[in-house]
C-alpha cells in the first residue's frame, strides 16, 4: 500500500458525480402522474352513484386532468418558462385546488351541485394532479401521492362498490410500486460482488441439521411409540424369524429343533405344541362381564361345536374351561356386581394376547347388525365373503382375507403378530384392513374360513390353541379420499324415510338394510340430534367424523354409569345423561350413522394399549381389561372403516401423504399455541430476550468459564484470560491473525479506550507477554502475584465485547495526525 | 408573463409570492420539530394514514379495516425486512492506499458478510464520504450494492473520488438499507480498516521567488539543525521513515531498540508561509469553496518552494512548524492541511517577527485589509501576499500609514473562475519579474 501520491493532477478541478437519491430531472414523473390519475379515478366512481348529473362529473374530471397537462405541454413549447412555471407553483396548486369550491357555488344556484364534502375532495383531487406535474421535485412527488392515498381513502368511505375497491387496489399496488421504485433510483449505480466466498456455518449447519433429523425422526417415530418400529429378529438373541440359532434366548420361529415353548411361557411355539398350559381361559364375553358388569337379562347359554379334522385332534383328558358366555349377541344393558373377579395366579398367564406390531390396535373378535334398543345381536346378512385364497410369500403359506373395494383408501401395509395365551375363542384378532394371516406351517386352508358376521376365523377348532402365533397382515388406510367426496351415494337413504323404506325402498339393498335398521324412526330424538350435530357438514366421510368428534368431546366415559334398568332404548339414555361405557358411546355412534343414512356395526374385541408395550420383551400386553367395544363404518361392498367414538382411545392411525402429514403438524401446533396463548406468549418473551441478550448471556458464560479455568496458579489465571479475550474479539468480529503478538492486536484497540481501561489493558499485555514467552523462572519480572490476578480481572471486567466493539466502531477519524508523527 | 401583465401587478404578485413563500417556510413551532420530524418520512405517511384509516373505520365505514390492515402490514414488511436483513449483516471498509490527492479515484473494497440463508437486496454506503450541500437532499451514498448472495462473503471494489480534502470517512459510514419499499432504513456501522487522507490539490509551479534582491541561494553551509547533511549531530529513537543506512548499531544492540543518527543539514533560504484562515470563515458553499482554493494555492506554494530546498516554516491559525527536508516534510504539511479548519474568529496567533534579513513572508487571504493586519510586522521587501477572492480584486493599492506607500497585493487570484490557471500565470511572472519584486 502506498503512501502517498507523487504525481500531480494538472486537469482542472471538477466536481465528481455521486450515487444521490435525486433525479435530476426537467420533466414531471410519470410514476406520480399515473398514481394521480388513479385516484382521480377512483373518487370518479366513488362520486357516479350520487351524482344526478353524470356530464357535470365528466368535465370536472376532464378539466382536473386537462389542466396540469397544458402546464406541462407548456413547459416543453416553451422551456424558456419552466423557471416561472416553478417559481408559481405554490399559486398554481392552490388555484387549481380551490376553482372545484367556486364551480360547485355557481352550480348550487343552478341547482346543480353535490355535497360539500365531495367538493373538498374535488379539490384535494386537483391538488394532487397539480402537484404531480411538479413531480421533478421531490417533495411534490412525495405530498402528491401522500394527499392521492388519502383521496382513494375517503373514495372507498364513501362508496363500497366493487369498482372503487378495484381501483383503490389498483392504486395501492401502484403505491408499492412506486415505493420501491424511488428506493430503487438511489441504488440505480448498483455494483455487484467482484467476489463472492460462500461461508455456510458449518457447525451451526450440522447442529441445525441434527436437531431437525432428530426432532423429524422423534415427531413420526415418537408418535407410533416403541411398539410400532422395533426391529424384530435380527439378531440372534431375539430370536430371530427366518433362520436359528440354538442359543437365542427367544424365538420367533422355529428352526431345526423346535422351540416348544415349555421351558418359557414367553417363548413362541408352534401349533404342534404339545403342552397346553392349565389355566382358565376365558372368553371375549367373560371379560366383557368381567369389565361391564353382567347382562340384566338371563344369559343365553350356548355351545359351540366345532367339527375338527383328525389332524389337529389333541387328546386329552382334561376337561376344557366352560365358557359363561359363548351367545353371539351383546346387550348394553348391565349390571356391575361387587362379584370377585376371575384372577388368575400367575401373573403371567393374565395375558389374553401378545401383540408385536405397532400399538395402539384395534382387534376385532366379533361384530352385531341389528339393535333393538337394548341388545345388539347379528342377524345372517345374506352377503357373500371373498374366498379365502392361499399365498406363498418368502416360501411361508399365506392365507388372504382381503375383502373387495378397499383399494381406494389403501396406503402402507402394516405386520402384526398375536400370540394366544389365554383367549378361548377360534376367532382370528383381526387388526383393521386385515388382509391375510399365517401361523407357522399351516398350509391348509380348510382351517380357515369366514363366521356369520364376517370375521376371519380357524373355523376348523373350537378354539385357537394356546401360544399358537398368528402373523397378521393388514392395511393402513388414507381417509382424505373419502372426505371430497359422498361415498354413501350409492345408497343414500332420503332423510326423514321409515324404516320401512330403508328396508325395502329403491334405496336400500338387501345387504345394507340390516346395517341400516334402528330401533327408533327417523324422527326420534336420537335421529333429529343426529342431523343437528351434522348441520351444515357436507355429506359423506366428514358426517361421520362430526358425529365422532361431538361424541369424543361432549361425552365423559364412566364404567359406572350404565342405563337405567327400565329402559327401551340405551341410546336415548346415553345421549341426554352425558356419559357411560365404551359400548354405550360405540352404540350410540353406529345408531346415530345410521339415522344419517350410513351403514353401521357394532365390533367387539380388545385394544392392545400402547402403554402396556414391554420395550425388553417387544410386545404389548392385551389383557382382560382391554375389551373394547366400537363401531365401523361401511364404505362400498366389505370395507368396513373403523371408528372410534370413546374418548381415551385413539382411532386406527390414517396413513398421510408427507404434505398431509407437515400440515397435521402444523395444524396440531397452532391448535396447541390457540390453546395455550400463554406459554406461547412466555416462549415467545423468552426466546426474544435470550436473542436480545445473547451477547451478553455468551460473555457471561465465558467469564464464568474464565473463573473456573483460572482458579490455580496466576499463570493459568493469566492463560485463561489471554483465552477470554480473544474469545471476546472474535465476538467483534477481529480475529489475532498468526504471527500477529498480543501486544501489536489489542495495543491499537488501547487507544481508543477509556484512560482507565487502556492503562489496565496495557499493563495486563506487558504481564501476558513476560508470562507467556518469558523464562519459567523469575517471570514476573517484579509483578506480584496477586497483582497480576487483580490485573486479570480488571481485564476481564473492563474489556466486555461491548466495549470492545463500540472501540472498534471508534476507529478512525476521531484519530489526530499527531499521532503519526 | 412579463409582457402581458403591466409592470406593477407583476411586482406586486412578486411580493406577495416571495411572503407567502417566507411564511410558508417560516417554523412556527420549532420546539414541536423533534416530535414531528417523523413524518418527513414515509413510514410517517403510511402511520399517518393507518391512523385516519383506523379512525375511519371505528367510526365511519367499516371497509377502511381493510386499508387499515393492509397500511399495518405494509408498514410491518416494511420495518422488518431490513431490520432482519441488517442483523445478518457485517460489513468492513477499507481504502487500497492511505493518501490521496483531491478528486482522485481512490479503489475501495467493501466486504460483507450476510449470515442469513437469503440474500440481502437495495444495500447502500452512506455517510462519511460526500458533504451534502442540500439539507432536504438524502444523504449522497458512496455505492450501493443490488444483491449480497446468502450465506457468503462477498467483496465489491469501487472507486471513490473526494471531492474535497480532509480525512475520510469523516464520519462513521453505514450500511444502510430500506428494501423493499425505502419507507424505514435501517443502518448499520461499517468499520473501516483504515483512513483515507484526501490532500489538497496542488497547482505545478516552476520556480521561486528571489529573495531579498540576491540571487537564489540553494545550498549553504552545513547548519546545526536536523538534515542529511554533514557530521551527525545527535542520536534519537527511530522513527517511522527514517533510513534505515541511519542506524547506529551499536547503541541499538546496548538500548535494545533501533537509535539512528541525526546530520547536520545545510543553511537554507528561510520562507514564512502564512495562510490567514479567519479571512476564509464561513459556512456558505462560497465560503467553503473561496476557502478550498486557498488552501490549494498556499499548498502549490509550499511545494515549490520545498522543492527547491528552500526552508519553509508553515503558519496557520497558531499552528506553525517546519518542513523538514524531503518528501516526509512535505506529506507532514499536506497532511495536516488534508485536516485544517479555519477557527471561526481566530487570528494567526503569534507574531511574525522573523529573525534574519534573507526571509520571505507569503500571506495567503482574502483582501488587502487582511493583508495589511501582518505588512507592518514583517518588514518592507520581505513581505508578499496573495489575495483569493470571489471578485477579480486586482486591488491597486491601499495606503499604508507607517509605510508611507500603497502596498499592492502580489498575486491576485479569483476564485470564481480559473484559479490554477491564473496561479500559474502570475507566479512564473512575478518570480521571473526582476525589476518588479518590492
Amino acid at each position: 500500500m502506498t503512501t502517498g501520491v507523487t504525481t500531480e493532477a494538472r486537469h482542472p478541478i471538477t466536481v465528481s458525480a455521486r450515487v444521490s437519491g435525486r433525479a435530476s430531472r426537467a420533466e414531471f414523473e410519470s410514476g406520480t402522474w399515473s398514481l394521480a390519475l388513479l385516484a382521480a379515478m377512483t373518487l370518479l366512481a366513488a362520486r357516479s352513484p350520487s351524482s344526478t348529473h353524470p356530464w357535470i362529473l365528466i368535465v370536472q374530471t376532464a378539466l382536473a386532468v386537462g389542466g396540469p397537462l397544458l402546464i406541462v405541454a407548456a413547459r416543453r413549447r416553451w422551456p424558456a418558462t419552466r423557471l416561472a412555471w416553478d417559481r408559481w407553483m405554490g399559486g398554481v396548486v392552490a388555484a387549481w385546488c380551490l376553482w372545484p369550491l367556486l364551480a360547485d357555488s355557481v352550480l348550487r344556484s343552478w341547482e346543480m351541485g353535490e355535497a360539500r364534502e365531495l367538493s373538498l375532495l374535488v379539490g384535494m383531487q386537483n391538488a394532487v394532479l397539480a402537484l404531480s406535474v411538479y413531480s421533478h421535485r421531490r417533495r411534490c412527488q412525495q405530498v402528491a401521492c401522500l394527499l392521492g392515498s388519502f383521496l382513494v381513502l375517503f373514495a372507498i368511505v364513501i362508496e363500497a362498490g366493487v369498482v372503487v375497491g378495484v381501483l383503490a387496489a389498483l392504486y395501492g399496488i401502484g403505491l408499492l410500486w412506486w415505493l420501491m421504485a424511488r428506493y430503487w433510483e438511489r441504488i440505480q449505480q448498483a455494483r455487484s460482488a467482484d467476489q463472492v466466498t460462500r461461508c455456510l456455518p458449518v457447525r451451526w449447519s450440522v447442529l441445525g441439521m441434527t436437531v431437525m433429523v432428530g426432532a423429524t425422526i422423534a415427531a413420526v417415530f415418537g408418535a407410533g411409540g416403541g411398539a410400532t418400529y422395533m426391529l424384530r429378529g435380527f439378531m440372534p438373541t431375539s430370536g430371530g424369524d427366518r433362520w436359528y440359532d440354538p442359543f437365542a434366548r427367544a424365538g420367533v420361529g422355529d428352526g431345526d429343533a423346535m422351540v416348544a415353548g415349555k421351558e418359557d411361557a414367553m417363548s413362541f411355539g408352534p401349533i404342534e405344541s404339545e403342552l397346553f398350559l392349565e389355566s382358565c381361559m376365558p372368553t371375549l364375553y367373560d371379560m366383557f362381564n368381567d369389565m361391564y358388569g353382567e347382562p340384566i337379562r338371563p344369559a343365553v347359554k350356548r355351545e359351540l361345536v366345532v367339527t375338527l379334522t383328525d389332524q389337529s385332534v389333541q387328546q386329552t383328558d382334561r376337561h376344557m374351561a366352560q365358557t359363561q358366555r359363548g351367545g353371539r349377541e351383546f346387550s348394553v344393558l348391565r349390571r356391575r356386581s361387587d362379584a370377585a373377579r376371575r384372577t388368575l395366579e400367575d401373573r403371567r398367564a393374565a395375558a389374553m394376547l401378545y401383540i408385536v406390531g405397532p400399538v395402539p390396535v384395534h382387534l376385532a373378535l366379533d361384530s352385531f347388525n341389528h339393535f333393538d334398543g337394548v341388545t345388539w345381536t347379528h342377524v345372517p346378512v345374506p352377503e357373500t365373503q371373498p374366498p379365502i385364497r392361499r399365498l406363498t410369500d418368502s416360501k411361508q403359506p399365506w392365507f388372504s382375507f382381503q375383502t373387495a373395494g378397499l383399494q381406494s383408501i389403501v396406503r402402507s401395509p402394516l405386520r402384526h403378530a398375536a400370540k394366544v395365551i389365554n383367549l378361548k375363542t377360534n376367532r382370528v384378532p383381526a387388526p383393521p384392513y386385515m388382509t391375510a394371516v399365517h401361523v407357522d406351517r399351516l398350509d391348509n386352508a380348510d382351517f380357515w374360513g369366514w363366521t356369520e358376521d364376517a370375521m376371519a376365523a380357524m373355523v376348523a377348532r373350537s378354539s385357537i390353541p394356546q401360544l399358537t402365533v398368528l402373523h397378521l397382515r393388514s392395511q393402513q388406510v388414507d381417509l382424505h379420499p373419502l372426505r371430497d367426496h359422498d361415498f354413501s351415494a350409492a345408497w343414500q337413504v332420503p332423510t326423514g324415510a321409515s324404516h320401512a323404506d330403508a328396508a325395502t325402498g329403491p334405496f336400500a339393498r338387501e345387504s345394507l338394510s340390516a346395517y341400516l335398521q334402528t330401533p327408533d324412526g327417523s324422527d326420534s330424538e336420537t335421529a333429529q340430534l343426529a342431523r343437528q350435530w351434522t348441520n351444515g357438514v357436507p355429506r359423506g366421510w366428514q358426517q361421520v367424523e362430526a358425529v365422532v368428534q361431538r361424541l369424543r368431546e361432549d361425552y365423559r366415559l364412566e364404567i359406572e354409569l350404565t342405563a337405567d334398568p327400565d329402559t327401551e332404548n340405551v341410546v336415548q339414555q346415553f345421549l341426554r345423561q352425558g356419559g357411560g361405557p365404551a359400548y354405550e358411546f360405540a352404540s350410540s355412534a353406529a345408531i346415530m350413522l345410521r339415522h344419517l343414512g350410513y351403514p353401521t356395526r357394532l365390533v367387539g374385541g380388545f385394544y392392545a394399549r400402547r402403554d402396556r408395550f414391554d420395550r425388553v420383551a417387544g410386545q404389548t400386553t392385551v389383557l382382560q381389561e382391554d375389551a373394547h367395544v366400537w363401531a365401523q363404518v361401511r364404505i362400498d361392498d366389505n370395507t368396513w372403516v373403523t371408528i372410534e367414538p370413546t374418548p381415551g382411545y385413539r382411532p386406527p392411525r390414517e396413513s398421510l401423504t408427507w404434505s398431509r402429514w407437515a400440515w397435521t403438524i402444523v395444524r396440531g401446533g397452532w391448535n396447541w399455541a390457540a390453546g395455550h396463548p400463554f406459554h406461547v406468549g412466555l416462549m415467545a418473551t423468552l426466546l426474544v430476550a435470550i436473542w436480545t441478550m445473547r451477547l451478553w448471556l455468551l460473555d457471561s458464560a465465558a467469564w464464568f468459564v474464565w473463573q473456573l479455568a483460572g482458579i490455580g496458579r496466576f499463570d493459568r489465571k493469566m492463560r485463561a484470560t489471554v483465552r477470554l479475550l480473544e474469545w471476546r474479539s472474535r465476538r467483534c468480529g477481529r480475529v489475532r491473525p498468526a504471527g500477529v503478538t498480543l501486544s501489536q492486536w489489542y495495543g491499537e484497540l488501547a487507544e481508543r479506550l477509556p484512560a482507565e481501561t487502556a492503562s489496565t489493558l496495557t499493563r495486563f499485555l506487558r504481564q501476558a507477554e513476560r508470562v507467556l514467552y518469558g523464562p519459567p523462572t523469575g517471570g514476573l519480572m517484579g509483578n506480584h502475584p496477586q497483582m497480576i490476578r487483580e490485573t486479570c480481572q480488571h481485564v476481564a471486567r473492563g474489556l466486555t465485547v461491548r466495549a470492545m466493539r463500540r472501540a472498534n466502531v471508534q476507529a478512525g477519524p476521531d484519530d489526530r495526525l499527531a499521532a503519526h508523527g | 408573463m412579463r409582457g402581458f401583465i403591466p409592470a406593477r401587478i407583476v411586482r406586486a404578485l412578486t411580493a406577495l409570492r416571495v411572503k407567502a413563500a417566507e411564511v410558508g417556510h417560516y417554523d412556527f413551532c420549532p420546539w414541536a420539530n423533534r416530535y414531528v420530524y417523523w413524518l418527513k418520512q414515509p413510514i410517517g405517511w403510511l402511520a399517518a394514514g393507518a391512523l385516519a384509516s383506523l379512525l375511519v373505520a371505528l367510526v365511519v365505514a367499516p371497509q377502511a379495516w381493510f386499508v387499515f390492515g393492509a397500511l399495518m402490514a405494509v408498514m410491518m414488511l416494511g420495518v422488518a425486512w431490513p431490520w432482519i436483513s441488517m442483523h445478518g449483516l457485517d460489513a468492513t471498509l477499507a481504502f487500497d492506499r492511505k493518501r490521496c490527492h483531491e478528486l482522485e479515484a481512490v479503489a475501495m473494497r467493501l466486504t460483507v458478510r450476510n449470515r442469513w440463508p437469503w440474500p440481502a437486496w437495495g444495500l447502500v454506503v452512506e455517510r462519511g464520504f460526500f458533504e451534502s450541500e442540500d439539507p432536504t437532499d438524502p444523504t449522497a451514498a458512496v455505492t450501493a450494492l443490488a444483491r449480497v448472495p446468502g450465506w457468503s462473503q462477498s467483496e465489491y471494489g469501487f472507486m471513490f473520488r473526494p471531492e474535497r480534502r480532509g480525512i475520510y470517512p469523516q464520519a462513521p459510514p453505514v450500511l444502510a438499507t430500506g428494501f423493499p419499499f425505502g419507507i424505514w432504513i435501517r443502518t448499520r456501522p461499517i468499520p473501516t480498516c483504515n483512513r483515507l487522507i484526501a490532500w489538497p490539490q496542488t497547482v505545478p509551479l516552476t520556480s521561486v521567488p528571489v529573495i531579498g534582491g540576491n540571487l537564489l541561494t540553494v545550498a549553504g553551509s552545513p547548519i546545526d539543525r536536523a538534515g542529511d547533511d554533514g557530521d551527525i549531530l545527535a542520536a534519537r529513537f527511530y522513527r517511522e521513515g527514517d533510513s534505515l543506512r541511519r542506524i547506529h548499531w551499536a547503541q541499538t544492540a546496548r538500548r535494545d531498540t533501533l537509535i539512528v543518527c541525526e546530520r547536520q543539514t545545510t543553511a537554507r533560504r528561510r520562507v514564512i508561509a502564512v495562510l490567514d484562515g479567519a479571512a476564509f470563515g464561513g459556512s456558505s458553499p462560497a465560503d467553503h469553496r473561496r476557502l478550498d482554493w486557498a488552501v490549494r494555492v498556499y499548498a502549490s506554494v509550499c511545494r515549490e518552494l520545498h522543492a527547491h530546498h528552500l526552508d519553509v516554516e508553515c503558519r496557520w491559525d497558531g499552528v506553525s512548524f517546519c518542513m523538514p527536508p524531503g518528501p516526509v516534510g512535505l506529506h507532514r504539511m499536506l497532511d495536516r492541511l488534508a485536516e485544517y479548519r479555519p477557527e471561526p474568529a481566530g487570528e494567526v496567533r503569534g507574531s511574525l517577527g522573523v529573525s534574519g534579513l534573507d526571509s520571505l513572508v507569503l500571506l495567503i487571504t482574502r483582501d488587502q485589509r487582511s493583508a495589511m493586519r501582518f505588512a507592518p510586522a514583517s518588514g518592507i521587501g520581505k513581505f508578499r501576499s496573495i489575495l483569493v477572492d470571489d471578485r477579480v480584486a486586482v486591488v491597486s493599492g491601499i495606503r499604508d500609514p507607517s509605510a508611507g506607500r500603497a502596498v499592492r497585493a502580489w498575486i491576485s487570484l479569483d476564485s470564481s473562475t480559473d484559479v490554477a490557471g491564473q496561479l500559474q500565470h502570475q507566479w512564473g511572472k512575478r518570480c521571473h519579474d526582476n525589476g518588479r519584486n518590492n
